[in-house]
């Protein structure tokens, strides 16, 4: 059952609403900057960014899917974005950028749980994973039943970043 | 001087909690964890005025830690203020979490406002 509701969320464009709220609610309010929707972007497991940090999610409703949650983007643009929350730049695909890339990523999550439970799905987030500059992400191969949004951070250097959710039937 | 432990195994986290905490005009003095192991080894009843927890975390997690540290007080007489802020904001994890012995619980991201509100409470409380 609850899978079949992330599949209705995904046709009728309710997901990338989620998506594109959580975004702008956490990142906004975060990096103190305007949030923009550019659009959808692609799931990213043929070709994921440079950066990218995943939550794995379980439905604790008793219906059964598995999921993740997911930020990527190019290096800089995820550089940008750390520079304001650390105080300070990292030194390229340093620890301070995968913590914090694994840290906002597990907070947008936790904004998607949260628009998820308003339409009956409870589910339980596990810990972010960074992932450097993989070819491929091997996550499920059925991961199909999901979508992402790219958003621009009005920082100066704009920077954009891909947030996505994808199910499948566990 | 506000004595804090922060367990969360975000550097940035921990970073952003105490930057927010002198935003809103306290002195801070840290003890930063990275875990519930970490976090419960500085614990000691009454050394802090305020802890900070995380909910995931590796190892000993958030409510574990918040059981543990709730069980070193027993029968000492003190109690120190538990404040959680963590991603998880279902209503059954935030009653798991007060069962546990959290205090209040905010959930990420949280406004230096916020936060300050939320100690405000708690100190005045303890």
């Amino acid at each position: 059952m609850s899978h079949a509701i992330v599949q209705e969320l995904t046709t009728s464009g309710r997901l990338v609403e989620f998506i594109g709220q959580a975004a702008r609610e956490a990142l906004e309010l975060l990096c103190g900057a305007e949030v923009t929707v550019l659009g959808e972007a692609e799931l990213p497991w043929a070709h994921p960014p440079v950066g990218i940090a995943l939550v794995t999610v379980v439905d604790t409703s008793g219906g059964g899917f598995q999921a993740v949650v997911w930020l990527g983007g190019e290096l800089e643009a995820l550089a940008s974005v750390a520079e304001v929350l650390l105080g300070e730049r990292p030194d390229g695909e340093d620890e301070m950028l995968q913590d914090a890339v694994r840290e906002l990523t597990n907070i947008l999550a936790g904004q998607i749980q949260r628009h998820l439970a308003s339409v009956g799905l409870q589910m339980g987030l596990g810990l972010p994973v960074y992932v450097s500059g993989a070819k491929s992400l091997n996550v499920g191969a059925s991961l199909a039943s999901g979508a992402a949004v790219r958003v621009q951070v009005g920082l100066p250097d704009q920077p954009t970043l891909d947030v996505g959710f994808a199910a499948k039937e566990s | 001087m506000l004595k804090v432990l922060i367990a969360d195994d975000s550097k940035m986290m921990r970073v952003m909690h105490v930057r927010s905490l002198r935003q809103v005009g306290y002195e801070v003095e840290a003890t930063e964890a990275n875990n519930g192991e970490e976090a419960l080894a500085a614990f000691e009843p009454g050394k802090f005025d305020l802890v900070i927890v995380d909910w995931n975390m590796p190892g000993m997690d958030g409510v574990e830690f918040v059981r543990a540290a709730r069980e070193k007080e027993q029968g000492t007489g003190k109690r120190t203020p538990i404040l959680m802020i963590t991603s998880q904001s279902t209503e059954e994890q935030m009653l798991k979490a007060k069962e546990a012995g959290v205090d209040n619980l905010l959930t990420k991201p949280v406004t230096p406002e916020a936060l300050g509100a939320a100690l405000e409470m708690l100190l005045a409380r303890a």
